[in-house]
């Protein structure tokens, strides 16, 4: 009974072992672009870590702008976008906190590619009041 | 005159320099620390969201909030609270990902061009993954990834942190907001589950 719990442990040691070492193994093999990437990031941070010494209050204000940007899109979407494709779809049912995610990428590509699309339908329903 | 002068000066210089040199050696830790776990912290996002942009915004994004928020911290607490953000990112990442697929469903010529292009199995679980011990290191990798991704979150966390990045039960614990005791369990879960999809004979 006692070996038996032995060699369990033991299969479970070499199995974290192993997954340990693959993972390991995994890092070691990362191509030089990404680790170029990576390099440049670290370096981002670094700056950003003197900025803050250098002018600590950044600190304090740096939040709103997650906070403001939600906001902008959110209002931006309640009263851009028209009919919702499903009936009971309503985008001021979804709550502020997820607009703050969707906002939070840097390049707010969502917002892009949502006035990309609504000025599509314009183009489609001008196009179609002078057919019709 | 001459000599309250020059004292003065040494006075106000004095400080000046020390600040540099802390700020300097400072910053050369956290340098030193970020460039140890970088390329971990990236594998760790990657296998989570598979994509190596995605992987690199949550990791850059995890290293400036390091900065912004826990920079002046003691060097020892710069870890655990590195990979809290980053599992925070990761879950907000899948987060938006989810309320980006929501919005956009309500978009009518979105979701339609989405759903097109979408394809249906992927990210399927292989039903019949081989045991580890018959692949090469690549393909053993790969099947580690796929199973370690189904995981459920909590478990997928401990077993990172614990495996892949050597966390301490206690750093775990910070690292993922929870108990040492639940650190235990996720993760005991986690290797048990793992080595059952693994292991299979």
């Amino acid at each position: 009974m006692s070996e038996n719990t032995s060699k369990d442990r033991n299969d479970l040691d070499g199995f974290e072992a192993r997954t340990r070492a693959l993972f390991a193994d995994s890092v070691e093999r990362m191509d030089a672009r990404t680790r170029s990437r990576l390099n440049q990031a670290r370096h981002a941070a670094i700056e950003e870590l003197r900025a803050q010494r250098a002018h600590p209050w950044r600190r304090e204000w740096m939040p709103l702008g997650g906070a403001t940007a939600a906001a902008i899109v959110g209002v931006w979407i309640s009263m851009n976008l028209g009919g919702p494709s499903e009936p009971n779809a309503d985008p001021r049912s979804i709550p502020l906190e997820d607009f703050e995610l969707v906002a939070e990428t840097a390049s707010l590509e969502l917002l892009q590619d949502v006035e990309f699309y609504a000025w599509i339908a314009d183009q489609d329903a001008g196009e179609s009041d002078h057919s019709g | 005159m001459s000599a309250t002068l020059t004292y003065s000066m040494r006075l106000d210089e004095e400080p000046a320099i020390d600040l540099e040199e802390q700020t300097l050696d400072h910053s050369q830790a956290f340098e030193r620390f970020l460039a140890g776990v970088e390329r971990r912290a990236f594998r760790i996002a990657w296998i989570v969201v598979r994509n190596d942009d995605d992987a690199l915004d949550i990791v850059q994004d995890a290293m400036l909030q390091l900065a912004r928020r826990y920079g002046e911290r003691p060097a020892e607490e710069w870890r655990p609270l590195f990979y809290r953000i980053l599992q925070n990112r990761i879950r907000d990442f899948q987060r938006r990902r989810k309320v980006r697929s929501r919005i956009l469903s309500w978009w009518p010529l979105r979701s339609a061009q989405d759903e097109e292009g979408s394809d249906p199995y992927e990210g399927v679980p292989d039903p019949d993954p081989l045991p580890l011990e018959r692949l090469t290191t690549e393909e053993a990798m790969r099947v580690l990834e796929d199973s370690v991704a189904n995981l459920p979150v909590r478990q997928r966390e401990a077993f990172m942190l614990r495996n892949f990045e050597g966390l301490s039960v206690a750093e775990t614990a910070l690292a993922m907001g929870c108990t040492e005791g639940s650190v235990k369990t996720h993760y005991s879960r986690a290797v048990h589950a793992l080595r059952e999809q693994l292991e299979r004979e």
